[in-house]
C-alpha cells in the first residue's frame, strides 16, 4: 500500500501530496509523514518544485482539517438533540475555550496521530471556528515544514527518519492520552458519583 | 490502594480500561522508538534499501551515484526516464528489485574500495 502510494507520487507528482494529508486529516489511515518525507527527497532530487510539494501538502492538510471540523460539527449538532447529551458537550465546550488553542496547534505536528480527533471534537463540541483555523494553519505550517524539510535533507535515509518519527509521534501521542486520562481518572476518584 | 482499585473498577470500568490501555501503548512505542534508534544508529544499518517507488534520479541523488553508475544499475541509459518509478522500470526489463539492489551494492563497494 505504501509502496503504491509513493510510487503514485513519481506518477503524479504533488496532487498525491494534497490527498494523503487531506485524508489523514479525517482520520483515514495514510502514509502521511512518508509521502511528506518522499516529497521532500523528490524536491531534493529535482523531480517535485519545492513550493509546490509544501503547498501541495499544506493545502490537503488545511482543507482536511476543515472537512473534519465540519463533520464534527454536524454530528455535534445531531447528538446535542439529547438533553443529557447536549449537557456533556457544553461541559466540553467550556474546557476547549479555555485550553482548545494550543491543543489544536500541538495535534498538529507534536502530537499528530490526535489531529484528526481534535478536529471531529472541536466541531462536535462547537470550538471557535475561527480560533480554530488560526491555530491549525499555524500548526499544519509547522507540520509540513518539519516533514518536507527532513526529507530534503535525509533523502537517502526516509524511511528510518519515518519510522523513527513514526514511533516518537505515537510516543508522545499515547502519553497525552494517558495524561489525560489518568487526571480524569482523579478527578473522578475525588468526585464520586451520588448513588 | 487496591481498595480505591477496586472501586474505581466497580464505577469507572471503561475510564479505567482506557487509561490501561494508553498506557500500554505509551509503553509500546517507547520501547520501538528505542528499538529502532539503537537499530539506525549502527551504521551498518544505514543504508536504505532500493524501493519500488524510487525513481532513476532519486537514485542517483540518495546514492550519490554519476550517470555512468546510474546506468550500469539500471542497464539502460536514464536520459529521459526520470518520472519512471523503479517498480515500472523493472516491469519493463523484466528483472527484480534484488538484482538491481545487488548492482547497486556492487558499485558502492567499487567505490569504497577505490
Amino acid at each position: 500500500m505504501t509502496d503504491l502510494l509513493l510510487s503514485l507520487v513519481a506518477d503524479y507528482g504533488a496532487i498525491m501530496l494534497f490527498v494523503t494529508t487531506f485524508l489523514s486529516c479525517l482520520a483515514i489511515p495514510m502514509p502521511s509523514s512518508l509521502m511528506m518525507l518522499a516529497g521532500g527527497g523528490f524536491v531534493a532530487s529535482g523531480e517535485l518544485g519545492l513550493t509546490t510539494a509544501v503547498s501541495a501538502a499544506y493545502l490537503g492538510a488545511v482543507t482536511g482539517d476543515q472537512t473534519g471540523f465540519q463533520i464534527g460539527r454536524k454530528a455535534g449538532a445531531w447528538l446535542a438533540r439529547a438533553p443529557k447529551r447536549k449537557a456533556l458537550l457544553d461541559k466540553a465546550n467550556a474546557l476547549t475555550t479555555r485550553h482548545g488553542g494550543p491543543g489544536v496547534f500541538l495535534s498538529r505536528w507534536l502530537f499528530s496521530p490526535l489531529g484528526p480527533y481534535v478536529n471531529f471534537g472541536g466541531g462536535a463540541t462547537g470550538y471557535n471556528w475561527a480560533a480554530f483555523t488560526i491555530w491549525g494553519t499555524l500548526g499544519e505550517a509547522v507540520w509540513v515544514t518539519i516533514y518536507v524539510s527532513l526529507g530534503y535533507l535525509f533523502a537517502d535515509h526516509i524511511t528510518e527518519v519515518a519510522d523513527i518519527l513514526g514511533n516518537a509521534s505515537g510516543f508522545l501521542a499515547a502519553l497525552v492520552v494517558t495524561i489525560g486520562l489518568g487526571f480524569w481518572l482523579r478527578y473522578a476518584m475525588k468526585h464520586p458519583r451520588k448513588p | 490502594m487496591l481498595n480505591r482499585l477496586n472501586l474505581l473498577w466497580k464505577n469507572h470500568k471503561l475510564l479505567l480500561l482506557a487509561f490501561i490501555l494508553a498506557a500500554a501503548a505509551t509503553l509500546m512505542f517507547a520501547v520501538r522508538l528505542v528499538v529502532v534508534t539503537v537499530y539506525f544508529s549502527n551504521p551498518a544499518h544505514q543504508n536504505q534499501p532500493l524501493e519500488g517507488w524510487m525513481t532513476p534520479r532519486y537514485l542517483a541523488y540518495s546514492y550519490d551515484l554519476t550517470a555512468d553508475e546510474l546506468e550500469q544499475v539500471l542497464g539502460i541509459d536514464p536520459t529521459g526516464v526520470s518520472r519512471i518509478h523503479l517498480n515500472n522500470l523493472l516491469k519493463d526489463q523484466g528483472i527484480t528489485l534484488q538484482e538491481l539492489q545487488s548492482r547497486l551494492d556492487r558499485i558502492k563497494a567499487r567505490k569504497v574500495a577505490e
